[in-house]
């Protein structure tokens, strides 16, 4: 790897600090097992690079009545496994689903940028067990939905410059939302960074291309 | 909370003695060492006679010695500073040197020196029928460290000196993680050039030095004053070169005390990982740096066990196998050049121990990883 001044988006290395609570689920998490006989679960994420989850359901009439979960991954992906565990249980498919990785990390208290990989992939796990269970019943097939992790893996298609690396391994990428057909994103860049303009662009280009989505709203951060 | 570390191949918590020399010689050596008055002649003085500590440390004389800021640019001043001379020749070192080196080596690539990497074998030792392969090529320098930073794996540094030597190749070593660990000298390793860095031997950060034997031309890597006999310019630090000599003289004379100690505690925490079952400790089992233990864990996230034994107060560090975290903390080419199982791979630890550890320390260690390891294997999913 050719390391060039400016490396990490031109910033300095952001510190790894958790918060208490999400030191708290992650010493004692929640809902951690396996359920035997699962309406609806899933796997997630790869066992080569060390992130994985898996999540099992219990679900009657339309609610999840029970959720257990199995994790391969650092503290933010047990955390905020068992924090949405924790949301998503007694709720209906309809609410679980709306479950997003912003209102998990907010109910952890926050969590490193660096991190918002793991902790993505802990919500791309529930949706996926929803999935499941509803594929299960109806007998149909469903296509993706545009959801947190779609929009991190496009944003992986897209290379700064300087390194040679993705924007979201390079920890650029620092908030990450998608409501009502908006994406919100925050990239840490220099204003005068080179590449601003050409990284923007191609944001851009990877992220409109996805269905539903009416509008990209990208913010340059200083941190 | 109580406090245990174990990342003393990070770097080191400085000597008492340390602290106190360098507020000493800020306070009564602040003179400039290239001044001619005495108060700049004062601190010249102490500055030769650590420079002679050091040489004679290492079996050098003291014109073979340069204060540099440590191990990145003495591996640097090492391969540049000489690269001139040697226009187009290939350049070779080991796939499992630090960055330090490779990127150097990389860059000196874009310079038209062909890069060369020798691989390792399973325990980490250089391949030296590889070697020999590649010496037919005229390299201008070989380049190995002589103990690995990830593994601990000591090199065959004599053997290869023999060899590259013969086919007339300059050879330089990254001795960082040896000095203060192990025996080093320069005439018995029989090498041209070696990196040492002050902070892993208990000495300050931000200095170190390169031994350049005498009759080897190198030229600086920056412009100034024509300090260090020329090749290295800027003010001479005299208080962390002082510091520093003495960290090496205290930790050379522990080091065979600290030995026998860590010898017993790794005993002891290998007991505890075979307890702990499906592990593997990485390296060479014999030729290795006492106190530094790099350790896999079948199915284990080795991120988040250096978490969970951070949050129990002990520090150690990671290292992971996999391509994509390349840009993020803890990728290791080390681990992934031993060609280990993926499972376990990913699962690596490093333990390295000091000084200042105590027998409770590592009891406490070995606890608290036995009940770290069972607790995320609970977690796990893929059994």
């Amino acid at each position: 790897m050719r390391m060039v001044a400016g490396y990490e988006g031109g910033k300095a290395l952001a510190v790894i600090k958790y918060s208490e609570k999400v030191l708290e689920h992650f010493r004692n998490p929640k809902n951690i097992g396996m359920i035997e006989d699962a309406d609806g679960q899933s796997t997630v994420g790869s066992p080569a690079c060390g992130d994985q989850v898996s999540m099992f359901l219990k679900i009657r009439e339309d609610r999840i009545t029970d959720i257990k979960f199995l994790s391969y991954g650092c503290a933010s992906n047990i955390a905020t496994g068992s924090i949405i565990t924790e949301m998503a249980k007694g709720k209906t498919l309809t609410e679980a689903k709306a479950i997003t990785w912003k209102n998990a990390v907010d109910e952890l208290g926050g969590l490193p940028p660096v991190k918002i990989h793991c902790s993505v992939l802990a919500i791309d796990g529930l949706r996926a067990a929803i999935q499941d269970y509803e594929e299960k019943t109806t007998g149909i097939k469903q296509e993706r939905k545009v959801d947190e992790m779609m929009i991190l893996d496009e944003l992986k298609k897209v290379i700064y410059p300087k390194n040679g690396i993705n924007i979201v391994d390079t920890n650029m990428i620092r908030y990450l939302s998608f409501e009502e057909g908006v994406i919100t994103i925050e990239i840490s860049i220099e204003e005068t960074d080179l590449f601003k303009q050409n990284v923007l662009e191609e944001i851009d280009e990877h992220l409109e291309v996805l269905p539903g989505v009416r509008k990209i709203e990208i913010k340059v951060v200083e941190y | 909370m109580r406090e245990v570390y174990l990342d003393h191949a990070a770097t080191t918590p400085p000597f008492p003695e340390v602290l106190k020399i360098i507020q000493e010689s800020y306070t009564n050596l602040y003179g400039n060492a290239s001044s001619l008055h005495s108060a700049g002649q004062k601190a010249r003085q102490a500055l030769e006679k650590a420079r002679e500590e050091i040489a004679k440390t290492i079996g050098a004389e003291p014109e073979e010695i340069f204060f540099t800021s440590g191990g990145t640019e003495s591996d640097n001043l090492a391969l540049f500073g000489t690269e001139s001379f040697y226009p187009l020749q290939p350049v070779i070192t080991s796939i499992i040197e630090h960055e330090a080196v490779l990127e150097t080596v990389n860059a000196l690539a874009s310079k038209g020196h062909p890069a060369r990497f020798l691989p390792v074998n399973n325990e980490g030792i250089v391949d030296l029928k590889a070697l020999k392969a590649l010496l037919v090529e005229k390299p201008y320098v070989v380049s190995v460290m002589l103990a690995n930073n990830e593994i601990g794996t000591i090199q065959p540094l004599r053997e290869i000196a023999a060899l590259a030597h013969e086919k007339g190749a300059l050879v330089h070593t990254d001795a960082v993680q040896a000095l203060g660990k192990i025996a080093v000298n320069v005439q018995e390793l029989g090498v041209d050039m070696l990196s040492a860095s002050a902070h892993k031997f208990y000495g300050p950060k931000g200095i170190g030095f390169f031994y350049l034997r005498k009759d080897v031309k190198a030229l600086p890597l920056f412009q100034g004053g024509g300090h260090e006999r020329g090749l290295r310019s800027g003010t001479e630090n005299v208080p962390d070169a002082i510091a520093m000599a003495l960290a090496l003289k205290i930790s050379t004379r522990l080091f065979t005390r600290t030995h026998y100690r860590y010898e017993r505690w790794t005993a002891q925490i290998l007991k505890k990982c075979e307890e702990i079952g499906d592990f593997r400790l990485n390296g060479h089992p014999k030729q290795r740096v006492p106190g530094l233990l790099s350790l896999s864990f079948k199915y284990i996230n080795g991120e988040a066990l250096m978490e969970l034994l951070d949050m129990n107060g002990i520090a150690v560090s990671t290292a992971s196998a996999c391509q994509s975290h390349s840009a993020k903390r803890g990728y290791s080419h080390v681990i992934k050049s031993l060609g280990i199982d993926e499972t376990y791979a990913n699962g690596t630890i490093r333990v390295s121990m000091g000084v200042e550890n105590t027998q409770e320390e590592i009891d406490f260690f070995c606890e608290i990883l036995k009940k770290s390891v069972k607790q995320l294997r609970n977690y796990r999913n893929d059994q």
